[in-house]
């Protein structure tokens, strides 16, 4: 009997001794169903930050100021953002701080409202990489999409367009100068400037009306409107804040005056409306260019430029370089007397001459 | 349902009447062992009839014998735990005390399913396994159901918690075409699925009298389907089986709260029988199950085949939600709704083209290379119900019109919520599926007439669902513009580009409606309420099978030439889905199938036993077919038999394969393979070609060929027999197995406007049909269980098998999802300690890592084990029973299929009162 006990005993222990074994030694663990694997990120350049550099460089403490206020920062030390800063030193700031009639000091960068300091500093800022090597040397300027949505445009994605230039070793931004470009950081790269780019506020249409100077351009231009409603309007495209880019160039009232009186006419912006509309709508879209150009990007020798007459009339080119402007009637070249007036849709340039076709 | 209810209650008027006329004479007798033990729980029947009755706890009982009984009588007393003894009563007068040899209980086991016949298991021709009523009482499982999943060459998909597949031999799936499943005579396949549903719909557990298994070719006895395995499920005639009788596991499940939170599992189940009189007794029955499912919860990315991408079989890749912009998670449901990168330049020149300005910005990306697009998906967890829920009722009654002639009326019926996996994850919500049937039972022959109901009731594709929500909420040509405006306006603003898409989908996606919300709700609940047809994701499916079969074994009339047996049967399916599954917009379809097998079994000398079996099918659908199938048992020694078969099977094309139309998640179209939709198709007319394509621009164009019947031709080589003094039961076996025809779905383009040339993605649409492969797959395999038996109760078992499949084609894909090795290891003890109280079981199950293909994921299976275990302690004086037990008592995870659940521990405690 005791040895069947024993013998029990020992089928029971052989039994989960054997179970015991089977289970730890054979099988060890299941793998369960594994995660999924991520596609790595792709990783940013081992370089600091474009927040860290101009933290690290002293001479853009106010632009750090700056863009701490507007809520930029986080996109500047983000390690992977991807952006474009022309970054304006202290010097700059103190300039705008001046002409705003603020104390100089970095504190006073707290007293520029954020309405008006937003907007500027967002449109030093593309929410991209352009290298130098990336912006081309030819006429027209790049049209760059800063961080500065456009008020009142149809979709978020339509930025305040800004205009980088370059020719040769020289680049601007519109036509503030680029002193140092390419300062690569690990999540973009700087371009530092001269000067601050202020954001535009009007539209072409609105910066002819408001100077008293343009007045005869201006009266042209509601001549060449007449009959046409809508968008066909000249001055109903150069006030859209959205879709045009224009660069116009502007023949001043003494221009105007020559011009008139050179055709034997009164010099009066009410003699126009005795023009006929079609002459008048041509001499116009003469002047103007569909697309922006700053002055810095004007080539230096001169070459041939369609205008917004040329789709109508082939072969109304215009003649630019840093000269200034000729048409193809103009017997000399007519001189930028004030270059760059920059609005939201368009350049404006002021010429001595009116420029003709024929 | 209402019809049947009148049929039943009729028979119950005619069975009740005709109580009254029967004189019976009663006489008692008792049963003990030869070491004086009174032996309850043992059937005593009259040989030759079908009379018989149980002994109750002190071995007593009382047989009723009809007058028209005459002596002597032969009394068969047989039951678990004892050695069958015939003994003769030559009066009524004579004192029946019965002795019987307690048994190893390992060279008395009665089988049918091997030959239709009783067989002594030791001495069948084929494999066949048997779970009897004693390993169903001691099984360390929470369903019976999974004990299958043990026994060896088995393997089981789990799709579910109540959703599991059983296969032999290889081509294992969820839901399995190639197997037979077999309950008290009627196949127990939905008709509309063409698989069992698992223990869906069959018997409750109590119910079961025992389960046999058959691994391999089977068709020659069972008819069309079986190639690859049948299973028979028995349940208790409540004759010989009666009282009342329940049973409770409740346990806890998700216990490491990794995939839900910890949830009780309830498992009840009930039985009643009673026998009014000698000739008329009933039963009835039932069963929930309760619990919070399993999870599918794989979120890796995944590639489906496609005619762009040329994949033959799907894979995995790198890829997450936030890195992969066209990420389409396994287990994430919606996400396979693509845009590719073709479109979404589209999308974006189209920007540009409105915002002049930011034309050059968007060329730069473009330039980038453009991605495709996936909309947001959910995950399994967030879209289906977690309940799972099973219900089953069952019934007969059992009324003798003579002692050789039983008529049987009996209903099963079961409902469920469960999740399926096809080539989508399908949540099978409030299907329900009734089997009835009438039965007569002669002392030679057997008649029986069965239907089987499916009604899908709200059973629909998660993926179509959450595509159609995704669609509902904000429809991808409103969702994709946002989508790319934003990431232009991220890319503008400073953002990478997997920062931007990922801020573009959150855009996109702002207010989505959540799961569990109202909101969300009010939007998906429509949609699965909403049949396939009407756009929404819900399947109609009310199709029924009708069956009528009959048996006369003439053994008596011709025992001096051979055993013959001859059997015949009629099905007629009847496809009801409303256009939503099946081609049948236009009303329902009939197939109808009939067939006839002969069977002669005769002994050479006192060694050899050859039976040959020959059986003809045909299909309204298909030429017919004949399935020829011999057998051998050559007796080495006593009890020790080695048998050897050679058996061929087939199996038309399952219902769907013959009549589907059905849209899935990668924008193919899934075709009957019969020739009436090449003429829908036009076919003749505009040819379609292969995928993938031969060439871009000019592909050769397919032919089709007549479309057959699948068959498998198999040989097998088998011992079984008692070794060590008749404690070590051994069965070996080895097969090998040739399938011809084998039906496989193969993809085709076919030209949407044939007069434009291109073969481009805008001008295909994908059709997935299944066809015949002329390639000859080839398997083998091989099994061996050892089952030892230790004194005082305590048995030890071992069983490993193998498939393999050889020969297998450059680039085809065969299904075939078996693992090449696995095996179990168990131990237990039916009843030790004081008056055999205490009963154990403890199995730990392994198998090896290999790869799954499917249309819905297909992937490798990890190698895994698990251990099941249970005790239990009996209380003799209340006839009840208390236990514990686990499934993979360590909590391991483990997948059966890719993109099928994560089984983890199941624990539950157990009280059974009267459970025989």
């Amino acid at each position: 009997m005791k040895t069947r006990m024993n013998m029990k005993k020992f089928h029971i222990k052989t039994l989960i001794a054997g179970l015991l074994l089977a289970s730890l030694v054979i099988t060890s663990c299941n793998k369960d169903v594994p995660d999924p694997v991520p596609i790595p990120r792709p990783s940013s350049p081992s370089l600091p930050t474009i927040g860290s550099i101009i933290t690290t460089d002293t001479s853009f403490s106010y632009l750090l100021a700056a863009a701490n206020r507007v809520g930029l920062s986080d996109a500047l030390f983000t390690t992977t953002s991807n952006l474009t800063v022309f970054a304006p030193p202290n010097a700059a700031f103190r300039g705008l701080l001046a002409s705003l009639g603020l104390p100089t000091a970095i504190s006073s960068i707290n007293l520029i409202p954020l309405t008006t300091l937003t907007p500027l500093i967002q449109y030093h800022v593309l929410g991209y990489q352009v290298p130098a090597a990336n912006i081309p040397e030819t006429f027209p300027n790049l049209l760059a999409h800063s961080l500065f949505a456009l008020p009142g445009a149809p979709a978020p994605f339509v930025r305040m367009p800004s205009f980088p230039s370059r020719r040769g070793t020289a680049a601007w931004l519109n036509n503030v100068p680029v002193s140092r470009a390419d300062v690569l950081a690990g999540n973009g790269v700087i371009h530092v400037i001269g000067g601050i780019a202020a954001p535009p506020s009007q539209t072409v249409s609105a910066i002819i009306a408001g100077d008293t100077s343009l007045s005869f351009l201006r009266a042209a231009i509601l001549r060449a409107d007449s009959g046409q409603v809508g968008i066909n309007r000249l001055d109903s495209a150069m006030n859209l804040a959205y879709g045009p880019n224009l660069t116009i160039f502007a023949p001043d009232n003494n221009a105007f005056r020559a011009f008139l009186g050179a055709l034997g006419l009164p010099p009066s912006p009410a003699v126009f409306a005795s023009l006929p509309v079609q002459t008048v709508r041509a001499i116009v879209s003469y002047h103007g260019l569909g697309t922006r150009v700053f002055s810095p990007n004007l080539p230096a020798t001169a070459i041939p430029v369609p205008t917004l007459l040329t789709p109508a009339v082939p072969g109304t080119t215009l003649s630019i370089s840093t000269a200034g402007v000729k048409g193809l009637a103009n017997p000399t070249t007519a001189a930028i007397t004030t270059a760059n007036r920059n609005g939201i849709n368009g350049i404006i340039h002021v010429v001595n001459q009116v420029l003709r076709f024929q | 349902m209402k019809r049947v209810g009148i049929t039943l209650a009729t028979l119950i008027l005619v069975l009740c009447s005709g109580f009254v006329s029967a004189q019976t004479s009663s006489f008692i007798g008792k049963v003990r062992n030869n070491s004086g033990m009174n032996l309850g729980k043992l059937s005593v029947t009259v040989k030759g009839t079908t009379i018989g009755t149980t002994t109750d706890d002190n071995g007593n009982f009382t047989l009723n014998l009809p007058s028209t009984v005459k002596y002597p009588v032969t009394l068969v007393v047989s039951g678990v735990g004892v050695v069958s003894q015939e003994t003769v009563i030559k009066s009524a007068s004579d004192v029946a005390d019965i002795e019987v040899l307690s048994s190893s209980n390992l060279s008395d086991e009665i089988v049918v399913s091997a030959t239709r016949t009783q067989t002594r298991a030791m001495e069948s021709p084929v494999t066949v396994e048997r779970v009897g009523l004693n390993m169903i009482r001691n099984a360390p499982s929470a369903n019976y159901y999974d004990i299958i999943g043990n026994v060896k060459g088995v393997d089981l998909v789990t799709s579910s918690l109540t959703f599991k597949t059983v296969t032999t031999r290889g081509f294992a799936g969820s839901g399995n075409t190639r197997f037979t499943q077999i309950m008290d005579g009627m196949d127990n396949q939905a008709p509309g699925l063409n698989f069992s549903v698992g223990s869906v719909i069959g018997l409750t557990e109590l119910d079961v009298e025992s389960m046999e298994l058959l691994p391999g070719a089977s068709s020659a006895l069972y008819g069309p389907g079986g190639m690859n395995g049948t299973l028979l499920i028995n349940s208790k005639n409540p004759f010989k089986y009666q009282g009342l009788s329940f049973q409770a596991k409740t346990g806890i499940m998700h216990t490491d709260n990794r995939y839900r939170n910890a949830s009780p599992y309830h498992n009840y189940s009930i039985r009643y029988a009673h026998k009014v009189s000698e000739r008329f007794a009933f039963k009835i029955g039932g069963e929930l199950v309760h619990a919070r499912d399993w999870l599918a919860d794989d979120q890796r990315n995944y590639i489906r085949p496609t005619a762009a991408n040329g994949l033959t079989v799907g894979q995995f890749a790198a890829g997450t939600r936030d890195s992969d912009p066209n990420y389409n998670g396994a287990n994430s449901y919606g996400d396979e709704t693509s845009v590719d990168g073709a479109t979404n330049t589209f999308i974006l020149n189209s920007i540009a083209a409105g915002v002049p300005p930011i034309a050059g910005f968007i060329n730069g990306l473009i330039a980038e290379g453009v991605p495709s697009v996936s909309r947001t998906g959910f995950r399994e967890g967030q879209v289906v119900d977690p309940n799972t829920i099973n219900g089953k009722i069952s019934g007969s009654l059992n009324y003798k019109l003579s002692n050789n002639l039983e008529v049987i009326l009996a209903g099963f019926w079961g409902t469920g919520n469960t999740v399926y996996t096809g080539s989508d994850r399908y949540s099978l919500k409030d299907f329900k599926i009734g089997q009835y049937k009438l039965e007569l039972v002669g002392k030679n022959w057997l008649v029986r007439a069965y239907t089987t109901q499916e009604d899908a009731g709200g059973s629909h594709n998660l993926t179509a669902a959450s595509r159609i929500f995704n669609e509902t909420w904000k429809p991808t040509p409103t969702w994709l513009p946002e989508y790319w405006q934003s990431y232009v306006n991220n890319r503008m603003s400073g953002q990478n580009a997997y920062d931007a898409h990922n801020s573009a989908r959150s855009f996109a996606d702002r207010g989505t409606p959540q799961p569990g919300t109202d909101a969300y709700k009010a939007i998906y609940d429509k949609i699965i309420r909403t049949p396939i047809s009407k756009g929404g994701a819900l399947f109609l499916d009310k199709s029924s099978l009708y069956a009528i079969e009959g048996q006369y074994n003439l053994a008596e009339y011709t025992k001096k030439f051979a055993d013959i047996l001859i059997g015949g049967n009629f099905r007629r399916f009847v496809l009801n889905s409303q256009g939503t599954l099946f081609i049948d917009t236009a009303g329902v379809i009939p197939i109808n199938e009939w067939g006839a097998y002969v069977q002669a079994g005769r002994d050479f000398g006192k060694r050899v036993r050859i039976v040959a079996s020959v059986r003809y099918d045909k299909n309204e659908n298909f030429s017919g077919r004949f399935t020829p199938r011999a057998t051998a048992v050559i007796k080495v020694a006593k009890n020790n038999n080695i048998r050897l078969s050679y058996q061929t099977a087939y199996r038309f094309p399952s219902t769907q394969q013959q009549y589907i139309r059905l849209g899935v998640g990668g924008g193919e179209t899934l075709l009957g393979g019969l020739p009436v939709f090449r003429d829908i198709y036009g076919f003749n007319s505009n040819p379609p070609a292969t995928l993938p394509l031969s060439s871009p621009t000019n592909p050769k164009l397919a032919s089709f060929n007549e479309f057959k019947p699948e068959s498998v031709q198999s040989i097998e080589l088998g011992y079984k027999g008692l070794l060590a003094s008749d404690r070590l039961l051994v069965d070996v076996y080895g097969y090998l197995g040739e399938y011809t025809n084998f039906i496989v779905r193969q993809a085709y383009a076919q030209r949407l406007n044939q007069s434009n040339p291109s073969w481009g993605a805008a001008n295909i649409r994908t059709l997935s049909i299944p066809v015949n492969s002329t390639a000859k797959v080839k398997t083998y395999g091989a099994g061996l269980s050892l089952e030892y038996r230790m004194g005082r109760g305590y048995y030890a078992t071992l069983n490993a098998s193998t498939d393999v499949l050889q020969d297998v084609p450059q680039g085809f894909v065969a299904f075939f999802n078996s693992p090449k090795y696995r095996y179990n290891l168990g131990a237990g003890n039916y009843g030790f300690g004081k008056d055999k109280r205490i009963a154990f079981a403890a199995t730990l199950r392994w198998q090896d890592k290999f790869m799954y293909e499917s249309d819905f994921v297909s992937a490798e299976v990890p190698s895994f084990f698990s251990l099941d275990a249970q005790v239990s302690y009996k209380f003799p004086a209340i006839k009840s029973l208390v236990g514990v037990g686990a499934n993979n008592l360590l909590n391991q995870y483990y997948i059966t299929a890719p993109g099928n659940p994560s089984i983890g521990g199941l624990y539950y405690v157990r009280f059974a009162y009267n459970i025989f």
